[in-house]
């Protein structure tokens, strides 16, 4: 929900007819959200999208006339065009470096996720929700292999943290609140706090409150060599 | 000397079949009835001791230059050599008439003999080119035959019984008479002959030291042919030295004077015999240079360690080497710089149907070696269409490699854009039908299909992945591989000394055998190892190594053999080389290198 208690606008793009078929009569029926629009490809979204004006796009990352980046062009084309409205791409590739454009200009409203969430509709029902509210939302599986990324530099920060430092990490990549953190590792809100500063402070970043910045930071952290 | 160049095409250096002008064909023909006739006269001779045997030598005299000559003639039509040797057999033909009873005959006979010896001290300075060299020289034996005609003419015309004093010609009692003597004077003719025999001291002392000069400053493959006829044919100028002043000045006794008219004998026929085995020779080594340029080929040589192959086969440090370049129609030396006939120098185009191909640039006393260039330049020849061949050969496997790259592309899409489709359609279905149901333990099994499904496209992910990976294409080698060893058992630590992007096939091939490496390494290398994977460029190309500290093997063993040899075919397919570097204990390091140029990018 965006807070105003009205539903949540939403336009849908995939290439694929079997995946807008599924789409639809999933989403169609989910509350508080307004499916508007069903795009088959890029052009056709960018007309939809001028038209309606969305609250959040779903969109896959492939798909015609781009190819493999058309949802990330989108996604970086939309900020343009309204700088409030959600996008949550859909991947079909377990890739972290491929959607490292996807966050160059900030990653607050964005959401990232590997394209069977699209069947998970709590999962997805979450996602559209966050990046309505200009939250971040990565794909948990995507954090796992940025996280398990070899680095080449001699000494790793990352090798400082504490197992418990890790996962909070990783919660905070995926683009959780200190609050969703504290609640989904069992821990008190302040004890998540304290972990944070901790590895604010062994990875030599600046303490970020807002939580898509923070995402943002983190995930260029992990993504540098 | 010579200032013009020489310019030597490669079809006609030695010609394939005996191709010979008109004028050596009557040459040819001519040699027959004279040898038959110079037989005839000395075994019909009855005013000469060993008639039969001298009858054998002279004709000898004249019929084997003849011969030999004609065969220089055909094989080397370049040099005047051959001309030069037929001529002396010409000239000593007349030397069979001292075997005839005529008087007159036998007087021309007699007169013949000093001119042809000089002829003789000039073809062995003339070697191997038939030319004499400088002015001085032309002079010199000018002079020479001047003095020996006025000489010998002197002789003809004032002696009434001139005397045949060669071994095998000796009269058997009187010789004939002179019918040209027509009066005496004596002071003048002696004088002559008094000058003569000077001159022909200084003459013979003179060709020698020139002989030795020329042999001192040769190449080598004509130092060899210059030994061989001095050899040979020297032996015979010092023995009829020794022969002429033991008999005729310092009267040395009767068997003395035998035994050294047997060697003279001996000495005179093999000096003709000198010249063959002069050609025989070159064909010889020019085979063995022939030989050693196609091994060295075979071992694989480069454009510029070609140039320096055939510069040491003809031993011409000087030797410049060009290869047609068919864009600017110009021939090019691997340094870049273009290549034309030099004046002054020995020029070889080199031409395959007619087409030009390379060309040479050698030392003008190469001239003198046809046989050798012809080799070199046959060899230079295979070198660049084997150069071709293996280029060739290296653009089909590349076409095969490109291929087999774009299969694995296209079934990467299909695998995303079909089933994994299907499958996240099938993944929202679920959802929705277990949505639907009413009693929980259903919808738990609906969901654990669910489940399922996510695991299949998991797996689908990764065969696509293994495929062809998609950050491959977008990202280049080093993401690639970066995200490919996330999966691996083992540790890897991939360290970008700034390789950029370079044209697909190299990036593929650079991907696929460092991943066939670390897979390598994973399997083999044991459990407690670490990989390391250096990637880089410079000026030159790129250069990538992936090294563990495992167990490492012993080289050559066959376990590993073939997927080290299809990883270097794989490189080679972008003109790319691979090494390897192992001992059991050890550790592996491989290192591939490919050529490319620096920056060279691009694709979408």
């Amino acid at each position: 929900m965006d807070g105003s208690g009205r539903s949540i606008r939403l336009v849908v793009a995939d290439d694929s007819l079997l995946i807008r078929e599924a789409a639809r009569q999933m989403l169609g029926a989910t509350p508080g959200i307004d499916l508007v629009a069903i795009c088959a490809d890029g052009t056709e979204l960018a007309r939809t999208v001028e038209q309606h004006r969305p609250d959040v796009v779903v969109t896959d990352v492939r798909m015609p006339p781009g190819g493999d980046d058309e949802g990330v062009r989108f996604a970086i084309d939309a900020r343009r065009i309204d700088p409030h409205m959600g996008v949550v791409l859909l991947t079909q590739y377990a890739e972290p470096s491929l959607g490292a454009a996807l966050f160059e200009g900030g990653a607050n409203g964005r959401a990232y996720l590997l394209k069977e969430r699209i069947g998970d509709r709590a999962e997805l029902r979450a996602a559209i929700e966050v990046v309505a509210g200009g939250g971040t939302v990565i794909d948990p599986a995507i954090v796992q292999q940025l996280l398990a990324t070899p680095r080449s530099r001699r000494s790793d920060p990352l090798d400082e943290l504490t197992s418990r430092e890790l996962e909070i990490l990783a919660e905070m990549a995926e683009g959780k609140s200190n609050a969703a953190i504290a609640q989904s590792l069992v821990l008190t809100k302040h004890a998540v706090e304290k972990h944070i500063g901790s590895i604010f402070q062994k990875l030599e970043l600046g303490d970020e409150q807002d939580v898509s910045r923070r995402v943002a930071a983190v995930l260029v952290y992990l993504s540098k060599d | 000397m010579t200032a013009t160049g020489t310019e030597m095409v490669m079809s006609r250096l030695v010609p394939t079949s005996v191709r010979t002008s008109v004028t050596w064909r009557v040459v040819a023909v001519l040699v027959v009835p004279l040898t038959v006739l110079s037989l005839w006269i000395g075994l019909t001779s009855e005013n000469l001791q060993n008639s039969e045997l001298g009858a054998l030598y002279r004709t000898y005299h004249s019929s084997a230059p003849m011969v030999i000559g004609l065969f220089w003639w055909a094989r080397r039509p370049a040099s005047r050599m051959g001309p030069l040797l037929v001529a002396f057999g010409f000239m000593c033909w007349p030397l069979a008439l001292v075997a005839s009873t005529s008087p007159a005959l036998f007087s021309i006979g007699v007169t013949m003999q000093s001119p042809t010896f000089v002829t003789m001290f000039l073809l062995i300075l003339a070697f191997p080119s038939g030319r004499l060299r400088t002015r001085f020289e032309v002079a010199a034996f000018a002079g020479w035959y001047l003095i020996d005609v006025l000489a010998a003419g002197g002789n003809l015309l004032t002696y009434p019984g001139l005397l045949s004093l060669t071994p095998l010609g000796l009269c058997a009692a009187e010789c004939p008479p002179n019918p040209f003597a027509m009066g005496s004077a004596r002071e003048v003719v002696d004088l002559l002959g008094w000058v003569e025999f000077w001159y022909a001291v200084g003459a013979i002392l003179g060709t020698l030291t020139l002989y030795l000069w020329r042999l001192a400053r040769a190449s080598r493959p004509l130092r060899r042919e210059l030994i061989t006829v001095g050899l040979t044919s020297s032996l015979f100028m010092i023995i009829v030295v020794i022969f002429y002043i033991g008999t005729l000045i310092i009267s040395i006794p009767p068997e003395t004077a035998a035994a050294l008219s047997v060697l003279l004998i001996l000495s005179r026929v093999l000096f003709p015999i000198g010249f063959l085995i002069a050609l025989f020779q070159a064909d010889y080594y020019a085979l063995r240079a022939g030989g050693r340029l196609m091994r060295e080929l075979a071992a694989g040589s480069s454009p510029e360690r070609w140039r320096d192959s055939v510069s040491s086969a003809v031993d011409d440090p000087s030797l410049r080497l060009g290869f047609w370049e068919p864009a600017t129609g110009r021939y090019r030396e691997p340094s870049g710089a273009g290549l034309m006939a030099e004046p002054g120098r020995t020029w070889v185009p080199i031409e395959r149907d007619g087409d030009p191909v390379a060309a040479l640039s050698t030392d003008p006393a190469l001239a003198d070696e046809p046989e050798l260039l012809e080799q070199v330049a046959e060899a230079t020849l295979i070198a660049v269409v084997h150069g071709d061949l293996e280029g060739e050969l290296r653009a089909s496997r590349a076409r095969l490699v490109e291929a087999g790259d774009a299969e694995r592309r296209r079934i990467q899409r299909d695998l995303h854009d079909s089933a994994q489709q299907r499958l996240v359609a099938l993944r929202i279905h679920l959802t929705l039908a277990s949505e639907r149901l009413e009693r929980p333990e259903e919808r738990a099994a609906i969901e654990g299909l669910g489940e399922e499904i996510d695991a299949a496209l998991d797996d689908l992910r990764s065969v696509a992945s293994t495929a062809y990976p998609p950050v491959l294409a977008r990202m280049g080698v080093s993401a690639a591989l970066r995200s490919v060893c996330r999966r691996s058992a083992l540790p890897v630590m991939i360290i970008d000394a700034g390789l950029g992007r370079h044209p697909e096939a190299v990036e593929n091939a650079i991907y696929f055998v460092s991943l066939e490496a670390i897979q390598n390494a994973a399997k083999h290398a044991g459990t407690a190892a670490t990989v390391r994977v250096e990637l880089g460029e410079d000026g030159e190309g790129v250069t990538f190594s992936i090294q563990d500290d495992g167990t490492g093997f012993e080289p050559g063993g066959a376990v590993r053999g073939q997927g080290l040899t299809n990883m270097a075919d794989r490189l080679a397919s972008v003109g790319g080389r691979l090494s390897i570097e192992t001992m059991p204990g050890r550790g592996t390091r491989i290192v591939g290198r490919v050529p490319v140029v620096a920056g060279s990018v691009a694709h979408a």
